[in-house]
């Protein structure tokens, strides 16, 4: 490969800008009806998009980690003190308060990571496909999932960042990363201390050749796109493959040379005791088979 | 071979359904037949699940809310669903906090009912 983050990383030209999607032409068209309500999309997976007058307060999909993932999976916020703000806000609809009130994240950080997960979504539904889309009124105080932006953001400003990237989405598809490619590590990126470079450290470390980005994105509590991002780069510079096709997926069985049958229950048989721990002071279960059963005759197909 | 029949029925499942990562395929009583995992210990997860399994069914019986449709385990880092599959093996699914549930739903039905139908004939042919 010549010329290090040539591709996927310039800026796409204007004319794809204003190409709106199926999710840009939804969201835009509800938030100038000043819809107060929700957006079912049905796609695969689709998802959901709150807004109240017209803006977006959230946007919740199986596609990218919410809020509660980035915050937690990511070590931003600590599972003690998530659960206590949960306890104590969530039911009255202040968790944020309550999450900042116990200092367990700032104000404008915890909005930024809020702010991120509804582009992200966003942005997810429209990558992964969107079949229909059906708005339901709720009116202004209809139950919104946790931690909303309030006021909300306008449809125009998240359409626009959604034209962005999806132009640059366009861009890496051409070098093999797209949503469902499941990317492996060639070579290790060398140490450093930078926290840009751990990202790439972590996205590089998750890409063993089962998970696509989406599911690196819930490992790490980052957003899809950012590992999307992270993942064309580093196939740029040739440290990872973005998908092998027809790659042998990692088989764990009984024995796959065993003939086909269900396994029989004896002492040992589960190899339970050696996959748990070793304790010190428990010996290890090993298998007693009956001096009836120590040889068993081969059986051969051909009889 | 019905040993990669059972596998590719996995595979397809954690292809199909957004968030499920690991899956095995055990006999009730907990012996693992076939595994698609990752992390995790597919001995380990099939006496687990075999021990969930029944344990869910015994609720269910107990309190008289009819059959066993599957049991759902849902912990902060995601969720872990076992299915009853014909009357001798159960499938695990391990799916992070982001499944689509109602994908799985959907899915795991005619999936079950597959795996049942490839086990059936392999015990049968035993």
């Amino acid at each position: 490969m010549n010329g290090q983050y040539s591709t996927g990383l310039s800026t796409p030209t204007t004319a794809s800008l204003d190409d709106l999607g199926p999710v840009g032409t939804m969201l835009r068209e509800h938030g100038r009806a000043k819809l107060s309500g929700l957006l079912r999309i049905s796609g695969s997976p689709g998802g959901t998009v709150f807004l109240r007058d017209g803006l977006v307060v959230a946007a919740s999909t199986p596609a990218s980690p919410g809020p509660e993932s980035l915050l937690l999976r990511s070590g931003r916020v600590s599972e003690e003190a998530w659960n206590l703000a949960f306890t104590a806000g969530a039911p009255s609809g202040h968790l944020a308060a309550e999450l900042v009130a116990q200092s367990a994240i700032g104000t404008a950080g915890l909005e930024v990571v809020c702010l991120s997960a509804i582009f992200d979504a966003v942005f997810a539904m429209e990558l992964f496909g969107v079949e229909t889309c059906e708005p339901e009124t709720t009116g202004p105080h209809g139950l919104l999932p946790p931690l909303p932006v309030l006021p909300g953001i306008t449809t125009d400003r998240l359409v626009r960042d959604l034209s962005r990237r999806m132009a640059m989405t366009a861009a890496w598809q051409e070098i093999g990363v797209y949503p469902q490619c499941r990317p492996v590590a060639i070579r290790p990126l060398p140490e450093s201390s930078l926290q840009v470079e751990k990202i790439r450290q972590d996205v590089l470390l998750k890409c063993n050749g089962r998970r696509t980005p989406r599911d690196i994105a819930f490992v790490l509590g980052q957003g899809l796109y950012v590992v999307m991002q992270e993942i064309a780069s580093l196939a740029e510079a040739g440290l990872l493959e973005p998908s092998l096709p027809g790659a042998p997926k990692k088989v764990s069985a009984e024995d796959p040379t065993k003939p086909p049958g269900l396994p029989q229950r004896r002492r040992g048989t589960s190899k339970v005791g050696k996959a748990l721990p070793q304790r010190p002071d428990r010996p290890t279960i090993e298998p007693r088979i009956p001096p009836d059963l120590t040889v068993r005759p081969e059986e051969n197909p051909e009889t | 071979m019905a040993h990669d029949a059972l596998l590719s029925e996995l595979h397809s499942l954690r292809d199909q359904v957004t968030g499920v990562m690991e899956s095995a395929v055990a006999t009730v009583d907990g012996l693992l037949v076939v595994a698609d995992t990752d992390g995790a210990q597919p001995e380990v997860v099939s006496a687990l699940a075999a021990a969930t399994l029944g344990l869910g069914k015994r609720t269910g019986h107990e309190v008289g809310m009819g059959e066993l449709r599957e049991v759902v385990i849902r912990c902060r880092g995601g969720y872990i669903v076992v299915y009853a599959v014909g009357q001798v093996a159960l499938l695990a699914v391990l799916a992070d906090e982001g499944l689509d549930v109602t994908r799985l739903h959907i899915e795991s039905r005619p999936a079950v009912e597959r795996l049942g139908a490839l086990l059936t004939k392999e015990h049968s042919a035993n």
